[in-house]
């Protein structure tokens, strides 16, 4: 079964919100399904304010927006860096508040080619998001991390459930 | 209710790095203190008990497993929660540790490890602990 | 697993951990690296399996961009911690994974790390050491475990 219908069975009649990659998204619509696939190296983070039914995911794909400050401003969700803050502002905007918010993280693999990953981005990935939460004082609730298998996330916002969906199948993250 | 909170390690580096995680407990922090020794955590004790002691192990003229024995020898202190934070990580001293009946957490150690393990060991009592992760603004967000 | 690797495994995950920071995978430094600080951890088995000898040393020693990295890793306000205060405490963290990895059924003593001011001195590379490099974006880390017994 691929990704994106095996989460379309469990979730039938949401409307879909994609978040492609280097995007984020945040929504109050109890009836939106948030969903981000083929997280590779790239890192997605889910946040949930269970209160107000406010949900985000982001999609990074570099850690550190001082290489590209253009992009980064044109696009902020390239990187953790400049990704991050936007999605608990843009949350905190539509009403959900920080001691509340519950974050779980997943993806950055590893796909060596040649049997070699030299810059290990997957990680670099995973650790700016980890930096960066800690110094903001936030926890991570669960997280699914490296390995070499690409992830799809889906997070429904009426609920607060997050779907991990990876060559395993279908589980709750 | 606060937490009094003793943190033992001969690294001050440590030291810093431990109360920063205390932190993000939700915990409400009454007075966290500091020793660099068995010894002068049992000084410090002896001032007053505290509600969570997070204990290193190898340490210069006492190391931590002989800290843990005074103080379950110590009526006053053996009912303190023990959590050993170390590099530690042999098979024998980590089932000592569960012997002793404290906690474990191996360095190098996550923000929730460090937290599951505090929570763990303070499960027993009522400290209010909201178990939610997030506590005050930060720098970015 | 080869000791170097499992030396090398060490470093990265505490520093992966505590720092945020990850290593190049399979590279080696461009040029001869500049260490700014250095720090010496000597180690005893006091109990359980004889697998590693009775003593030994750990060596970790680092350049100076890459340890200042390192350290706003690991503290939100690295500025009153010294680098070698820091590097030492790293030193004791990967002397406890190696030595956990190794010889799990045996039990160590770990010394307090010596801080060695100054210019950190070369590694001792000889029969019975083993001694990995690091690449970081910001530098190098080089470890040595050394086992004379």
């Amino acid at each position: 079964m691929s990704h994106a219908s095996a989460a379309h069975s469990s979730r039938s009649g949401a409307r879909k919100i994609n978040v492609g990659i280097s995007e984020l998204q945040v929504s109050r619509d109890t009836n939106a399904l948030i969903m981000t696939h083929a997280l590779g190296s790239c890192v997605g983070v889910a946040i949930y304010d269970p209160v107000a039914h406010v949900g985000g995911l982001l999609h990074a794909q570099l850690p550190d927006s001082r290489v590209d400050a253009d992009k980064a401003a044109r696009q902020p969700a390239m990187f953790v860096n400049t990704g991050l803050p936007k999605l608990f502002k843009d949350a905190y905007a539509q009403g959900a508040q920080k001691e509340r918010l519950v974050v779980k993280i997943a993806g950055g693999a590893s796909f060596a080619s040649g049997g070699r990953d030299v810059n290990r981005i997957g990680a670099r990935n995973v650790a700016a998001v980890r930096q960066m939460l800690l110094r903001n004082r936030v926890l991570i609730a669960a997280a699914a991390v490296g390995g070499n298998v690409p992830r799809t996330l889906a997070l429904h916002i009426g609920s607060g459930e997050l779907l991990l969906i990876d060559d395993n199948g279908e589980r709750k993250l | 209710m606060s937490l009094d909170v003793l943190v033992v390690d001969d690294s001050p580096v440590m030291r810093r790095m431990v109360k920063r995680n205390l932190d993000l407990t939700g915990f409400e922090l009454g007075k966290v203190r500091e020793a660099k020794n068995g010894r002068d955590a049992l000084d410090k004790l002896s001032e007053g008990v505290v509600d969570l002691a997070l204990v290193d192990v190898n340490m210069p003229v006492m190391n931590g497993i002989e800290l843990i024995k005074a103080m379950k020898n110590d009526a006053r202190l053996q009912a303190v929660p023990v959590v050993v934070v170390s590099s530690e990580a042999s098979n024998q001293r980590t089932a000592e540790f569960a012997d002793m009946g404290v906690g474990y957490v191996r360095k190098p150690f996550t923000p929730e490890e460090l937290v599951e393990a505090i929570i763990g060991a303070l499960s027993g009592g009522d400290h209010g602990a909201t178990g939610s992760a997030l506590a005050g603004s930060g720098p970015d967000f | 697993m080869e000791l170097r690797d499992q030396l090398w495994r060490a470093v990265a995950r505490t520093f992966e951990c505590f720092c945020f920071l990850v290593p190049h995978e399979d590279e080696q430094p461009e040029g001869a690296p500049s260490y700014a600080a250095a720090a010496w951890l000597p180690f005893a088995r006091v109990d359980g399996a004889e697998v590693l000898g009775k003593e030994g040393s750990l060596t970790l020693r680092a350049e100076r961009e890459l340890l200042d990295r390192a350290l706003e890793g690991m503290l939100e306000d690295p500025s009153s911690s010294s680098l070698q205060e820091g590097l030492g405490e790293l030193a004791n963290v990967v002397c406890g994974q190696v030595l956990g990895e190794v010889a799990p059924d045996a039990v160590f003593d770990l010394g307090s790390p010596d801080r060695l001011e100054g210019e950190a001195p070369p590694f001792p590379l000889d029969a019975a050491s083993v001694r990995a490099e690091l690449v970081f974006d910001d530098g190098v880390i080089e470890v040595g475990l050394h086992l004379p017994s």
